[in-house]
């Protein structure tokens, strides 16, 4: 790897970062609501025919359009739907907005609100793989060991998109574990013995071990 | 004539009615409505002794899902009830509608005792003596000016309902997050290296227009470098996931119309579109459009043009919880202007109160005489069929199938496949995965098994979660497991360990695994690999996420390494 070569990325890496940290002061800057609080832009959005009678538990007597300043909504004494990760820090109208009862899409588990990017494939359980803080999916090689190819050697460590092409789209499948569909670059290169005219081009695992491909390992 | 003659009897009916009414016996029925949820098996309702209720009265709800759940009014304030129910395992949720029949006797009270008492003397104030004390007791403090503006206006009720605010009333509101990615892969052979570097936004412009639409604007720029031997592979881009405009679709506006790149709303799976969808809401419930324009490879390059694509969807529930549902849909492509892909989508959801749930989905695709590498007919390249129960002690068990084979299509969505692979390859799976709590501890575990074109596997898992072993609030977990795969099986354990904090968590694993080469021709087929991991996540509430992980792998000959961080802004 060329000195020249570190360089860029080294400066592509400062200039992402820097584009990064303005991007976040910039919508930082902007005129963010209290958390679970409200302001007279925002609504009411809904209807109010669900809630209870007991309207100070929300408002001052001052008037309709002001809210207590301690107010605070626990949502699962009050609901009992339990808010977990994320969804605690998130503002009220995110879910409870014109779209309709809330509980209609949370019925549907994350899907009632999230996209579905995988596009049916995965199943419905997103927290198989996501967790709620940040929907960073974790631990997918060991996930990966429940499948036909669990992932070993040099492919416990080889970045997802190598194999599944459409991984940073969130299509993952199908995806073909024969070794010379990803491999087809490395079978045209084999030339010492020449693969390819010796009928090497398939059960690659016969001679090659996944610590390495280049060379075959035998006693 | 003998009908005059009733009249008389008629009258004497009506005028009897009040007295009859009040008899032992009759009754009224009080409306009410569950607001939230209380303590065991309590809910709250929203009327209380003002309007009649007593303790010990009977409530019977009546959930949107059918069915008549019982109770008793446990605890009572002037505008609120607490209610016990008689089924701890039925508890209605809040909106809830439900009734309680009160005897007519308890309103007939409540009315005389809130008849006009008999007229007093008036306090008199001489009029020359202001603030001078009137006689004949108490009388209130006097009001101070109103001065708030709440936009009464008159002939309003005082007590009107709320009425929301409509999107030309309401201003618009920015959301979303900005986010920072970088990874680095790194293996000791040959000073192999993949770095990913990423900053992208997902922002969310809500009632731009004041017609409560939406925009929506998701993209990346993405830094890749791979370092192999030979040449190096290095790449940028900027990626436009989304970049949409969608208005309607809302509880006051039935249709629903997007334009622009989105994931289809009607039916996902037919992926990330260039161009408008159109959908409308019948007054039961169900639900009709169509889409048309061009997809999207789903690779990095996300290159468009190539695939133009119509598409339609009808999608059926049984009532307005949604909690039975099934849709079907129809996507023709057209790659480079010839015909390509016929793809029927037919998919279910059933989400009953108990727990249970129920979801599938099939994926056939129609063949024709120019399709060679699978000829005409019809073919089942993907179905997915799921059920789990879940239980409030975390209790569950989750069973799954799934099938998989590739479409014969044009258009760029997987790496080169060889002609015998597009027509013989597919996989099956059947999965099983289950929780119980064992005292404080979970055991947790699944099964599996699948069978592809060649071969047939299984794999399996158990482990054994401590929760506040080491540590309060901290959680280990034991799991042992094996897996028969197509090349090698792999066998080991895993230990894991996480510790939530006030400000995020740790996690750390470590995972010691055998793997043997199923096929390889010699005696060293066997392969120690250790793995380990460590994350770091730590959040704010006022919207800042950070994430460092540094995870290995390490074998016999060599190693491997990656690194990375995520740093996000939400707002």
């Amino acid at each position: 790897m060329s000195t020249r070569f570190r360089r860029n990325r080294l400066s592509v890496v400062l200039a992402l970062l820097l584009g990064y940290g303005l991007l976040a002061c910039a919508v930082s800057g902007h005129p963010t609501p209290r958390l679970h609080s409200w302001w007279q832009g925002l609504g009411p959005v809904l209807p109010h025919d669900s809630f209870p009678a007991e309207c100070s538990l929300c408002h001052t007597g001052d008037g309709w359009r002001e809210l207590t300043e301690d107010f605070e909504f626990d949502h699962e004494e009050r609901t009992g739907v339990r808010l977990e990760g994320a969804h605690t820090r998130a503002r009220c109208l995110r879910c409870h907005n014109d779209r309709g009862p809330a509980a209609v899409f949370t019925r549907q588990g994350c899907a009632g609100c999230h996209e579905d990017v995988h596009q049916g494939q995965l199943g419905t359980d997103c927290r198989s793989c996501h967790q709620q803080e940040t929907w960073r999916p974790e631990g997918q090689i060991e996930r990966h060991q429940r499948t036909r190819f669990p992932l070993v050697g040099t492919h416990a460590v080889t970045s997802c998109r190598r194999c599944h092409l459409g991984a940073e789209t969130g299509k993952f499948l199908p995806t073909d574990v024969e070794c010379v569909t990803c491999h087809r670059d490395d079978l045209a290169g084999a030339k010492n013995p020449d693969h390819i005219a010796l009928g090497w081009i398939e059960r690659c695992d016969r001679c090659h071990m996944p610590t390495t491909w280049h060379q075959a390992e035998t006693n | 004539m003998r009908i005059p003659g009733l009249i008389p009897i008629a009258l004497l009916l009506l005028a009897a009615t009040p007295a009859l009414a009040l008899q032992e016996g009759a009754e009224r029925t009080l409306e009410l409505r569950v607001t939230a949820r209380g303590a065991g098996r309590t809910v709250l309702v929203d009327r209380g002794t003002a309007d009649g209720l007593a303790v010990g009265d009977l409530v019977r709800f009546l959930p949107r899902g059918g069915g008549v759940w019982g109770g008793r009014v446990a605890e009572l304030a002037e505008r609120t009830g607490v209610v016990e129910l008689d089924d701890p395992q039925l508890l209605p949720e809040p909106g809830t509608r439900g009734e309680a029949r009160l005897p007519e006797t308890r309103f007939a009270r409540t009315s005389g005792d809130q008849e006009p008492p008999a007229a007093a003397p008036q306090a008199s104030v001489p009029e020359d003596e202001p603030g001078a004390e009137p006689e004949g007791g108490d009388v209130p403090p006097e009001h101070p000016p109103w001065e708030r503006d709440d936009d009464w206006t008159a002939g309003q009720p005082l007590l009107a309902r709320v009425d929301t605010l409509r999107p030309a009333q309401r201003e618009p509101t920015l959301s979303g997050r900005v986010y920072v990615i970088a990874d680095q892969l790194f293996a000791t052979q040959d000073d192999r290296s993949d770095t990913f570097a990423r900053m992208g936004t997902d922002l969310r412009y809500g009632n731009p227009f004041g017609r409560g639409g939406e925009l929506h604007l998701d993209g990346e720029w993405n830094l890749r470098e791979t370092n192999v031997p030979g040449p190096d592979e290095s790449e940028t881009k900027l990626r436009v996931d989304r970049a949409s405009y969608s208005w309607g679709g809302s509880r006051y506006e039935p249709v629903r119309h997007e334009i622009g790149r989105f994931l289809q709303q009607g039916m996902p799976e037919f992926g990330v579109l260039d161009g408008y969808e159109w959908s409308g809401r019948a007054a039961d419930g169900t639900r009709m459009g169509y889409s048309v324009g061009f997809l999207p490879e789903p690779t990095p390059d996300m290159n468009s043009g190539h695939d133009l694509q119509f598409a339609a969807f009808y999608r059926w529930v049984a009532d307005e919880t949604e909690r039975v549902s099934s849709s079907v849909g129809f996507q023709k492509t057209l790659h480079n202007g010839a015909a390509d892909r016929d793809l029927l989508i037919a998919k279910f959801q059933v989400l009953p109160d108990t727990g249970w749930s129920w979801h599938g989905n099939a994926w056939v695709d129609y063949y024709t005489a120019g399709d060679e590498a699978k000829g005409p007919g019809v073919d089942l390249t993907q179905a997915y069929l799921s059920t789990s129960r879940r239980w409030a002690d975390d209790r569950r068990v989750d069973v799954s199938y799934t099938h998989l084979a590739f479409p014969d299509i044009q258009r760029y969505e997987f790496l080169q496949l060889t002609p015998q692979a597009l027509e013989k390859d597919r996989a099956d799976r059947v999965a099983l995965e289950a929780s119980e709590p064992f005292g404080r501890r979970r055991v947790h575990g699944g099964v599996g098994g699948w069978s592809d074109e060649e071969e047939a596997g299984a794999d399996g898992q158990l482990g054994l979660e401590f929760p506040d072993w080491i540590l309060d609030e901290s959680r280990t977990d034991l799991t042992l497991f094996g897996a028969h795969g197509r090349f090698s099986n792999l066998y080991g354990g895993r230990v894991g360990f996480g510790w939530q904090t006030a400000a995020g968590s740790w996690d750390v694993m470590l995972e010691l695994a055998l793997a043997r080469q199923q096929g390889f021709n010699s005696n060293n087929d066997d392969l120690l690999q250790q793995r380990y991991r460590v994350v770091r996540q730590l959040h704010t509430r006022s919207g800042w996420d950070f994430a460092a992980h540094a995870e290995g792998t390490i074998l016999e000959s060599e190693e491997g390494f990656g690194l990375g961080f995520y740093l996000q802004r939400s707002f």
